[in-house]
Parts: structure tokens; C-alpha cells; sequence
């Protein structure tokens, strides 16, 4: 199997792309048009959008501009995040021309809304997204709630992961908030952890992700399929090809475009 | 609900004259119907949505993409009625293309749905992958395929003298095929216990287990491979 390299396209306010930095809002980086054709045109591996929009709401509204410009620009896998709850809302985000979807509100309200949704779709098309936080590095990562913009008391990670997967998830994303946008490197530690833990279904990471080398890092970990980061390809000139290309060169299978 | 076909409609009625063989999409409630419909955009390739009132020619390829779970699709085609629809074309000597559940469904049946009647126009069924700490499942992501030496030979280009993919395609699955004739295998991926069915074909049917809809420029040749010759 290859490794994955997955631009994450955050749209505010319609269809302006932005970057984040801890989960909030930071700077806006384009439209979303000229950001997918550039990303496909770069040879990503995959896109994710999440739709800060509808992230936290208990509803998803198919956002006709968004899903036209899917439709136009992209022949590559997109995955879509924001506002999905229930089968209704996958279905309809599938239908649009999405080949995955993401849940996070849905799954922290109501573990069993993952089941649903997957019993429709099927599980490989269903991602389970878990924002977390540690209170300090050796402490247990638990679950960050960005509705209440605090750790949803009672919820380690580990424990989140283990649910998703026996609710039906086919891949989960593990979001270190801490260090989204902050292009200081992803949390290897956790990387570690997750190859000991030894979870069944694919693990995508994203957050921190800043130079070719914090994706190598990162995918030479067995479990770790995937590397989703967003500030990088905006800030610096690093593209899917050049950090491809570094992989190969550590020895991780990459796609051949 | 069947979606409306004014998209298609639109792009098919300008062509229909100068292009004898027609593309219907069965479209599912929930399937990968927009990124094919790209395909067939930038190619300006006649298609319809395959309703059971249709006209079916001969000549015509039926198209079956889709997500989601054996049972979903094949309740779907037999509420449809197009089920039958779609054996008989097969049986006539009619093209058809499955991608991905549309690929599982051409089989008799699957580990995912037991006792949910598959299509059968080629022998055989569906497992679940097997699992294997140097295997994720669901697999999902890119992966090379590996060409069976055999007659069907629509993805030989695609490969080299390896027989491998120059090129890497999109899967996104949890189960496989096992077609009974392993001729029926024409393409595969590697997996710890084996290689794996990534393609099938029997006669005037094929399947894809990856999607090259989703597969970039060569997704898009190999569909090219499939729909223009």
C-alpha cells in the first residue's frame, strides 16, 4: 500500500480557503477554485475539504458552488468534512461527487451515528476525525471538543479510536491541535504509539507538518497511511511532488502518478 | 429516487447521431455518479442514466459505478427492475463495466450481504480482505496493479514488460473478488496472503475493483481503453 499525501482545504465564508493555527480561523489563503486546480495539478495523492462553515453544526447543506467546483476540477479522491450526522447527510455528500466523508460532531454526540452512516455507504468511505490535545507531552492525548473550544472530559484518544472503529469508521484522522499550523513537525510520539497500538483500520495524521522530512518521519511508521497538512502548501514551496520525492528517497512506497 | 437525467440528456442529444454507441449509468442513490459524468464531459462521450424504460441497444455499455454495500446496490437494482435489464443485455453479447460495488455486484454474491442475490454474470463472489497487520482494511489509497498474463489484454498499455502499472490506481474497498475461472482475473494487487482480484472480465463483462475515475490521467486513459475502442 502506498503512503498518502492529502492537502487539507479549510473553507470559510462559501468558498474562501483559509489556514488555521489551533483549530481557529488564521489567514486566508484563496478560492477554492484556483486551490483545487492547483493541488491537482501538483499530483496530490487525495484532498480533504472541511467546511469550517457547517463543522459543529447538526446540519449539512449541500453547498452547490463547492460541489459544482468539485465536479469541474478534480479526478482524484476528495474526502469532505462539516456538518455530517447521519446517513441523510453522507449520502447526499457522496451523491455530490465526494468519495469519502469525515465525522467528528456526529460521532463525539452519538458513537452510533458512525454505524448508521456506515451501514448506508459502507465503512470504507466513512473517517472518523478526532481533534486532540495533551495537557503536556507525557501526558494521555484526549479528545478536544472544538464546539466548546475545550477537552471533552473523559475521552482519551485511544479510547475515541477503539469506539470509531467498532462504530464501522474505515479511517480515522488524528488532528493534533496544538500544533495545526504551526509547521513545527507532527507528533511522532503519537505516530509511535499508534504502530505499538496496532489499530486495524488505516490512521491519517495531520497538524505541524512543515518540511519534507516531518512527512517522512511520520509515514515510516507502519500504521500511519497518510499525512493530511494545509499551512505548508500555502506557506512555503513544497509541493505533493518535491515531498514525494523525499519520501521515495527514505524508502517509503509513494504512488507513481 | 432516480436522479434527473438533464445533465446527461443535455450532453447526449447534441451526439446521439454521430456516435452509434450510447453509454447508460445506472445511478445508484448513493454512488461515484458525478466523477464519471466528468469522464464522460471531457470526452464528450454520449451518455444516459439507464432507466428500465430505456431503449437498449445491443451496441449500448451499461455502466454500473457505486458505494456502499452490496445489499444497498443490488435492493436498488432489483426495485428498479433493472436487474434483469442489465443480465439480459449481458447475455445478448451488451457491454458492461462495473467499477468498484458496481464491479462486486456483477458476481452471484458477497461475504458483506449474505443471501443478497448478486448479478452473476461471472461466476464467483466476494470476501472480506483478509486482515493482516501489514494490511490495513478497509484498503484504501493507491496501489500498483499487476497484469494477469492472459487474453483480456485492455490494460496491457497501462503496464510494463513487469506487467506491473507504470501507473498507480485509487482503491477504496473492504471486500474482494474470487472470480471461480481464474482467467476471470485479469488484474491484481498485492496482499500478504496472495494477490487479490483489482480487476475481472468474462466475455463482454468487466470490473474494476479501483476506481479510474478517480485515478487521474491514467484512470482516464485506461477508460479511454474501455469506452472508445
Amino acid at each position: 500500500m502506498k503512503k498518502r499525501i492529502i492537502p487539507s482545504i479549510l473553507l470559510r465564508g462559501g468558498t474562501n480557503v483559509s489556514i488555521s493555527q489551533q483549530f481557529m480561523p488564521w489567514r486566508t489563503v484563496g478560492a477554492l477554485a484556483q486551490q483545487l486546480r492547483l493541488h491537482v495539478s501538483r499530483q496530490c495523492d487525495e484532498l480533504l475539504i472541511i467546511n469550517l462553515d457547517l463543522a459543529g453544526s447538526s446540519g449539512y447543506l449541500s453547498p452547490q458552488r463547492l460541489l459544482s467546483l468539485v465536479r469541474q476540477e478534480v479526478d482524484i479522491p476528495i474526502a469532505y468534512a462539516g456538518g455530517i450526522v447521519c446517513s441523510d447527510h453522507a449520502a447526499s455528500c457522496i451523491n455530490a461527487g465526494f468519495d469519502k466523508i469525515y465525522m467528528t460532531a456526529g460521532f463525539l454526540d452519538d458513537h452510533q451515528s458512525v454505524a448508521s452512516v456506515s451501514s448506508v455507504i459502507g465503512s470504507q468511505s466513512v473517517g472518523v476525525c478526532l481533534p486532540y490535545r495533551r495537557a503536556d507531552l507525557k501526558s494521555t492525548p484526549m479528545i478536544w471538543d472544538y464546539r466548546l473550544s475545550a477537552i471533552s472530559q473523559g475521552m482519551n484518544l485511544f479510547d475515541a479510536i477503539q469506539s470509531a472503529i467498532e462504530s464501522g469508521a474505515g479511517e480515522i484522522l488524528l488532528y493534533d491541535v496544538d500544533r495545526d499550523g504551526s509547521l513545527q513537525g507532527l507528533d511522532i510520539a503519537l505516530a509511535a504509539d499508534m504502530d505499538e497500538r496496532n489499530f486495524s483500520i488505516p490512521v491519517l495524521l495531520a497538524g505541524g507538518a512543515g518540511t519534507p522530512q516531518h512527512f517522512s518521519e511520520a509515514l515510516s511508521r507502519r500504521v500511519i497511511q497518510g499525512v493530511v497538512a494545509g499551512t505548508i502548501f500555502s506557506l512555503t514551496q513544497e509541493t505533493p511532488a518535491t515531498i514525494r520525492a523525499h519520501c521515495e528517497q527514505s524508502g517509503i512506497r509513494m504512488r507513481k502518478p | 429516487m432516480v436522479r434527473q437525467s438533464s445533465l446527461a440528456a443535455t450532453s447526449t442529444s447534441s451526439r446521439r447521431e454521430s456516435a452509434p454507441v450510447m453509454i447508460k449509468v445506472v445511478n445508484f442513490p448513493f454512488c461515484n455518479y458525478f466523477s464519471l459524468e466528468r469522464y464522460f464531459r471531457i470526452r464528450k462521450l454520449p451518455f444516459q442514466i439507464l432507466e428500465n424504460s430505456n431503449e437498449l441497444r445491443p451496441t449500448d455499455t451499461i455502466v454500473m459505478p457505486g458505494v456502499g454495500t452490496f445489499r444497498q446496490g443490488m435492493e436498488f437494482l432489483f426495485s428498479m427492475h433493472l436487474a434483469k435489464l442489465i443480465r439480459d443485455h449481458a447475455e445478448r453479447g451488451g457491454k458492461l463495466v462495473g467499477i468498484c460495488l458496481g464491479m462486486q455486484m456483477l458476481l452471484q454474491s458477497s461475504a458483506e450481504s449474505p443471501g443478497i442475490e448478486g448479478l452473476g454474470v461471472i461466476p464467483g463472489s466476494c470476501e472480506k480482505i483478509p486482515e493482516n497487520s501489514l494490511f490495513s482494511v478497509p484498503h484504501i489509497g493507491w496501489n500498483e496493479i499487476i497484469i494477469s498474463d492472459n487474453d483480456h489484454n485492455i490494460l496491457a498499455t497501462l503496464c510494463c514488460s513487469s506487467g506491473r502499472s507504470k501507473s498507480d490506481f485509487y482503491f477504496v474497498h473492504s471486500y474482494h473478488a474470487k472470480p471461480l475461472e481464474p482467467d476471470a482475473m485479469i488484474a491484481t494487487f498485492e496482499h500478504p496472503s496472495g494477490s487479490l482480484a483489482a480487476a475481472i472480465a468474462n466475455k463482454n463483462c468487466i470490473g474494476f475493483q479501483f476506481h479510474p475515475e478517480k485515478s487521474g490521467s491514467a484512470g482516464y486513459a485506461l477508460l479511454d481503453k474501455v469506452f472508445m475502442t
